[in-house]
């Protein structure tokens, strides 16, 4: 455990030999006198202080508008995602809960003429939560609605990044899965722990930590005519009481 | 009786001078290592991945600490090799004593780690602005450091950089009254770190030391340490340095 966590110390010393050696041949071939040290130094200077006049008279804006740093708010939304999962696995209508901040994905109507319906809840990504509701009367149609809240991850609102899940029905089966995944790169700007040492802000492995998220929750509500019979082959359906 | 009377400032003055000169070299192996911190650290210095239902956020930290890390270890190296007795026999072109040789690589030493102090920082806002114009990322977020934040830093890694350098020439010169130490200095600091390891101990010497710094947030306090250790430590140079053999 010890020798892992100073691998990252060996490593730099070792870029750093490399780095010296490099020097010390690229300095042996004469190529520093031919540029002129002097200058090359003095160009380095130059451009050094270049970039701080720009960096400070240039308006960068790196906030993303997507940026939720209020920590009550991302708990908030954390809170409405666990009572949106606890309505789910108590086979509540969630459309009768009045939660607070579950969003809903528009409706699905399928037309549906059979008496048996296999519904297929993909599980790749561990189980989907999906509510079944016999309705009262036989009209022939599925209705399928998506409910979910806000996601927060590391900071940035992504809600709307989730794509809906995919339905898909083939004679009857009813399959439901997972969306193509997301994959956010975020750049995030700290400041060096020569600067953090003593602002009293946390330093680059403080920051990594610091993060509160709400994951968001889905839930897959399914509305199934009366007479239908429902096989569930992944035995994870939820009926609603 | 000397016909010219030299003052041992004055002989200082010049060997620092003639030094910033001759070792122009410690300045192109900065430059080198800073440049190399800037590529390894466009693609972040740290970075942390979260997963959820098949989805992935990766947040990659942008910050110039590994420029900083890489320029203290830069002064370490840098001093060990001021110590050695090539460099020394270089003070031999002057009128000098072990005193002013000294002086004059500490002098020298302080000046190499304010240019290293104050080009860490400035790398890491040339490696900013960079990242600024050519981020490819979905979000960027964070906060910028202002003018005063960058005075602060410049000044926190000049002593850090000193404090390195200090141990630097120490090891150094302990390494030229004997080879062997620069076997066992490195062997006990091993030594140590395994030894604490197999005892459950989650703390070690090498630790323990950085922590003594590192996590002291007052700033007066801090500066404190470093110039006091760092004076010890050059003291003790000093010394060892009046042990050695008088050059043939």
């Amino acid at each position: 455990m010890m020798f892992i966590s100073l691998l990252p110390i060996v490593i730099i010393l070792f870029l750093i030999f490399v780095a010296f050696q490099l020097n010390k041949v690229i300095s042996n071939t004469g190529i520093y006198e031919r540029l002129n040290l002097k200058w090359l130094l003095g160009l380095y200077a130059v451009v050094l202080i270049l970039s701080v006049c720009l960096f400070y008279l240039f308006p960068f804006d790196i906030g993303s508008k997507n940026v939720v740093d209020n920590k009550k708010e991302i708990l908030n939304a954390q809170n409405e995602s666990d009572a949106l999962l606890t309505a789910a696995l108590e086979g509540k209508k969630i459309s009768e809960e009045n939660l607070k901040g579950v969003l809903t994905r528009e409706e699905l109507n399928i037309l549906f003429k059979h008496n048996e319906l296999e519904i297929f809840a993909e599980e790749q990504h561990g189980s989907n939560i999906v509510l079944v509701e016999r309705k009262s009367t036989d009209d022939q149609k599925i209705n399928v609605t998506q409910y979910y809240t806000r996601a927060i991850l590391g900071n940035i609102e992504v809600t709307e990044e989730i794509k809906p899940y995919i339905i898909e029905l083939n004679e009857n089966r009813l399959s439901i899965m997972y969306p193509e995944p997301l994959d956010i790169q975020v750049g995030k700007f700290a400041k060096e722990f020569t600067i953090t040492q003593f602002t009293g802000e946390g330093g680059l492995f403080d920051t990594m930590n610091d993060d509160f998220d709400a994951r968001g929750e889905s839930v897959i509500y399914v509305k199934v005519p009366k007479n239908v019979e429902i096989h569930d082959p992944s035995e994870s359906l939820i009926y609603v009481n | 009786m000397f016909l010219t009377e030299v003052k041992l400032w004055d002989i200082v003055k010049k060997q620092t001078q003639y030094k910033l000169n001759a070792y122009l070299s410690v300045f192109s192996s900065l430059l080198f290592i800073q440049v190399v911190g800037i590529l390894f650290s466009t693609n972040g210095s740290g970075n942390t991945s979260m997963g959820f239902n098949g989805d992935s956020i990766n947040i990659r930290f942008l910050t110039g600490d590994l420029i900083i890390i890489f320029t203290i270890i830069w002064a370490l190296i840098s001093a060990i090799i001021i110590t050695t007795k090539a460099s020394r026999n270089d003070d031999f072109i002057f009128i000098s004593n072990r005193l002013s040789s000294n002086l004059s690589n500490i002098l020298f030493l302080i000046i190499a780690s304010i240019v290293g102090g104050v080009t860490s920082i400035l790398s890491g806002i040339f490696l900013k602005v960079i990242l600024l114009f050519v981020l490819k990322n979905d979000y960027t977020l964070g906060t910028l450091i202002s003018f005063q934040e960058l005075l602060l830093g410049m000044f926190v890694s000049f002593l850090y950089i000193i404090l390195f350098a200090a141990i630097g020439y120490f090891v150094g010169m302990v390494t030229q009254i004997s080879k062997w130490f620069g076997v066992l200095i490195p062997a006990l600091l091993i030594g140590n770190s395994i030894i604490s390891a197999n005892q459950g101990k989650e703390e070690f010497l090498v630790a323990e030391v950085v922590k003594f710094f590192a996590q002291e947030s007052s700033l007066l306090l801090f500066f404190a340490k470093v110039i006091f250790t760092s004076s010890i430590l050059f003291f003790l140079s000093v010394i060892l340095s009046n042990k050695m053999e008088v050059r043939k």
